[in-house]
């Protein structure tokens, strides 16, 4: 334990003892040059700076020499002794013009006083030893204030050290301006500039700052010393009115109004931010079809040939275009013409219709001007039946194939009435005569076999430019009954609209035949259009609400199931 | 028809007229060191300052190249050791004032001459120590771009000069009667040191003469503008 310490202590000691020798065998530095500076490019001084050796202090003790372009190696006659010592400080050789050459290349030595010990030697050239004289008279004026009197701008100038020649041009000068507050001791510094002013902006009132600045020549490495500083200080009454609460305030007031305005309009809002998604629709084809479902149906509508498909009318209100696929299961609804509307017809409505309701006013007008819609023999569309208001429209289907679009007669009461079903013999049963079908159906079947052997013609109302009256030539068709329902239904167009059907004259005789089959059809009846027959043997009735009277596309041969085969369909034409 | 012909060179003339004189009359320099037959029209105080610019633009670059220069390449011992034996600037010969009594003794004619003589003798050694820069392994990108932009500006301060001699002193063109002084020869693969000594010194110099050319025309100026104050 003993030993240990021991070792310890006697470690200590030899590092101990070791420093001391190590401080004390330092020599003390020798004279050395601490620098030659110019301040002007025209002359400069040496410095030099004894430390320990203070016997060596006197003025000739140490000599300078100094040799011009020339390398150093030259002998020592050719050395040149320092021209003038300086008198007001010591230590210190003065080079004036007459020695000065300024692009020569410059070597200075420091010798002892009998030139045997060279203690410092230097080289430079003039130019590069530049470091000029502070400048002068540095001021400072103010630019202006903010508004809040808590910031202000100046604008600093001063002149150039006098003992620089600036104005020849023989010196340039840059100068580099230094601010700070006085609380700190970081200085803020102002790139350099070339000009004798320059603003500093956002100096704070009431803070006293400390303003400086010094110069280097243009194209020198070095800075001379700096100029006095001068003091800034602007005092303002600042108001003690927080501007940052201000702030704060301001805009938790902008987002409450902001918050405000979303929650009134908000309803307003969701309908531009997220807009209704519309459901799912095909043109021609009923949409519950297509939320319930029903695969079978709309495959067999949309894998019909194109002829047979639902077309796509131009008529920008009928947007309900949809297929009738199924006689015996879909219904027309039975619109009054003078009843309040009631949007009931189910499966027809569509929902992206644009229509605020279907008891638009507009409605029949517009429907009054809905473009032709190209039919052929074998289409027969069901159109929705709408809720007319006032004025009458006649759709004209037109049995032609396909050349003559389908014809609204204007002024015409759009007259509908509901097809309850159609008839194994292939009448399509109307509504007001479902009372009666039996009845009828002995009226008509009486009527048929007389004339069995005429041509099948569906009637065609005329518009006023006539020509319309195209009469659908079924060849072996025979007539049925449903030409009476027809009639019937003309007739009680006729009778209820009390209009002129503007082309009365070529149904009348048809009329005439079975105007005793007439009956007084209790309701009004509310007609709708059969355009065609698809390729399922279903009728296709046109939803327009604007036929009158319709057409029936009626089959020649009964079929057990009562629809019209698509060969049969073909060759019935217009 | 002689009567439409004769219209339809009037029209002709009419319409072409600004051109002609355009091709009369040459276009305002644009830029400062055009050749002589381009740019006869710029003002002589504007082509004496845009001179005075380019000058004071390559002596700054100058001098940025050499200190760049001896960060990399000189060791730190040697950094004095500029200007020893053998590596004496290139133009120490010339017959160039350095003090500035003696410069403002010189006439504005020398002054000029004095200028475009260092401006000469610049120009090949330029292209040379381009081509030992690029010998050195890393020599950096910002250093070889700052001596290539050094001699292509060189070259438009010349053009200035000799424009601006013609303009001040009526002369016509003058000849290149100062030999270049091709001292810089490659003998041989040197060392590397030595290389980096004699581009060192070349450097240097080069920066040296660069702040001459800029005193001088500097002087120039303020003869033109306050002839008292320049003495």
């Amino acid at each position: 334990m003993a030993l240990k310490f021991s070792y310890i202590g006697s470690k200590w000691i030899c590092l101990l003892f070791y420093l001391i020798l190590f401080t004390a065998m330092v020599p003390p530095r020798h004279p050395h040059l601490t620098g030659c500076v110019s301040t002007n490019l025209e002359t400069f001084r040496c410095r030099w700076n004894v430390d320990y050796f203070q016997n060596l202090s006197q003025p000739g003790d140490l000599r300078l020499f100094y040799i011009n372009n020339k390398p150093p190696h030259a002998p020592p006659k050719e050395w040149s002794e320092c021209p003038h010592y300086s008198t007001d400080r010591p230590n210190e050789c003065f080079f004036n013009e007459n020695h000065t050459t300024v692009w020569a290349y410059y070597s200075v030595q420091l010798r002892s006083k009998d030139l045997a010990i060279l203690y410092d030697e230097n080289r430079f050239n003039v130019e590069d030893i530049v470091q000029p004289d502070p400048p002068v008279g540095l001021n400072w004026t103010l630019l202006n204030m903010s508004l809040t009197g808590a910031y202000y701008d100046i604008m600093l100038s001063w002149k150039p050290p006098r003992s620089a020649d600036v104005e020849m041009g023989w010196m340039t000068l840059q100068y580099e301006i230094q601010y700070r507050s006085v609380t700190s001791e970081l200085w803020e510094v102002v790139d350099l500039v070339k000009n004798t002013q320059r603003s500093i902006y956002g100096l704070q009132t009431n803070v006293n700052h400390e303003v400086r600045v010094r110069c280097k020549m243009h194209g020198g490495k070095e800075f001379g010393e700096f100029s006095n500083s001068v003091f800034v200080h602007i005092s303002s009454k600042v108001s003690t009115f927080p501007v940052v609460a201000l702030f704060i305030f301001g805009s938790l007031c902008l987002v409450a109004i902001l918050m405000l305005v979303v929650i009134s309009q908000q309803e307003k809002l969701m309908v531009i931010l997220l807009p209704p998604v519309p459901g799912p629709k095909i043109r021609g084809i009923d949409p519950e079809i297509l939320k319930k479902g029903k695969l079978r149906e709309l495959t067999s509508i949309l894998g019909a040939p194109p002829e047979l498909r639902p077309e796509l009318y131009n008529n920008d209100i009928e947007e309900q275009n949809d297929t009738l696929t199924d006689l015996d299961t879909d219904w027309l609804m039975d619109h009054s013409l003078s009843s309040n509307c009631s949007p009931l017809s189910v499966g027809f409505r569509d929902d992206d219709s644009g229509r605020a309701s279907c008891c638009d006013p507009d409605l029949p007008s517009e429907l009054e001007v809905s473009p032709f819609h190209p039919l052929t023999p074998t289409q027969i569309l069901s159109k929705e039946p709408s809720c007319p208001a006032a004025s009458e429209q006649s759709t004209l289907v037109q049995g032609s194939t396909g050349v003559e679009p389908l014809f609204v007669a204007p002024s015409r009461e759009a007259l509908y009435t509901q097809v309850s079903g159609v008839r194994s013999s292939g009448n399509v049963l109307l509504s007001p005569e479902v009372d009666k079908t039996t009845n009828e159906d002995s009226e008509k079947d009486m009527t048929e076999k007389e004339k069995e052997k005429k041509a099948f013609q569906l009637l065609v109302m005329n518009a006023d430019d006539g020509g319309y009256t195209s009469e659908l030539n079924a060849g072996n068709m025979s007539p049925r009954s449903s030409e009476g329902d027809m009639s019937e239904r003309d007739m009680s167009d006729h009778s209820k609209a009390g209009e002129d059907l503007s082309s009365s004259p070529s149904p009348s005789p048809y009329y005439k035949s079975d105007t005793s089959s007439m009956s007084a059809l209790a309701p009004v009846p509310v007609y709708t259009m059969v355009e065609g027959v698809d390729t399922q043997n279903s009728l296709l009735l046109t939803p327009n609400s604007t036929l009158a009277p319709q057409m029936i596309n009626q089959k020649s041969v009964p079929t057990p199931d009562g629809y019209l085969a698509p060969d049969l369909l073909s060759s019935v034409t217009l | 028809m002689w009567f439409s012909s004769g219209m339809q060179r009037a029209v002709w003339a009419v319409l072409l007229w600004p051109y002609l004189l355009t091709l009369c009359i040459p276009l305002v320099c644009k830029e400062e060191q055009g050749s002589l037959t381009r740019c006869p029209s710029i003002s002589q105080e504007k082509l004496l300052d845009r001179v005075i610019q380019h000058a004071e633009l390559i002596y700054r670059v100058s001098e940025e190249s050499c200190s760049l220069f001896e960060e990399m390449f000189v060791p730190f011992p040697m950094r004095l050791q500029r200007n020893q034996a053998g590596y004496a600037c290139i133009t120490k010969e010339l017959p160039i004032p350095s003090s500035k009594s003696e410069i403002q003794q010189m006439s504005d004619k020398w002054l000029l001459h004095s200028v475009l003589m260092l401006v000469r003798s610049w120009i090949e050694p330029l292209v040379y120590l381009q081509t030992t820069l690029d010998l050195y392994d890393d020599a950096s990108e910002v250093l070889l771009n700052k001596t290539k932009w050094v001699s292509e500006k060189l070259l438009s301060l010349e053009q200035g000069v000799m424009v601006l001699i013609k303009k001040m002193l009526d002369e016509g063109m003058l000849p290149t009667t100062y030999s270049e002084q091709g001292l810089l020869h490659n003998d041989g693969q040197p060392e590397m040191l030595e290389s980096v000594m004699r581009d060192y010194t070349l450097l240097s110099c080069f920066k040296k003469d660069a702040h001459k050319m800029e005193t001088f025309l500097k002087l120039l100026k303020c003869r033109q503008t306050d002839i008292y104050n320049c003495a």
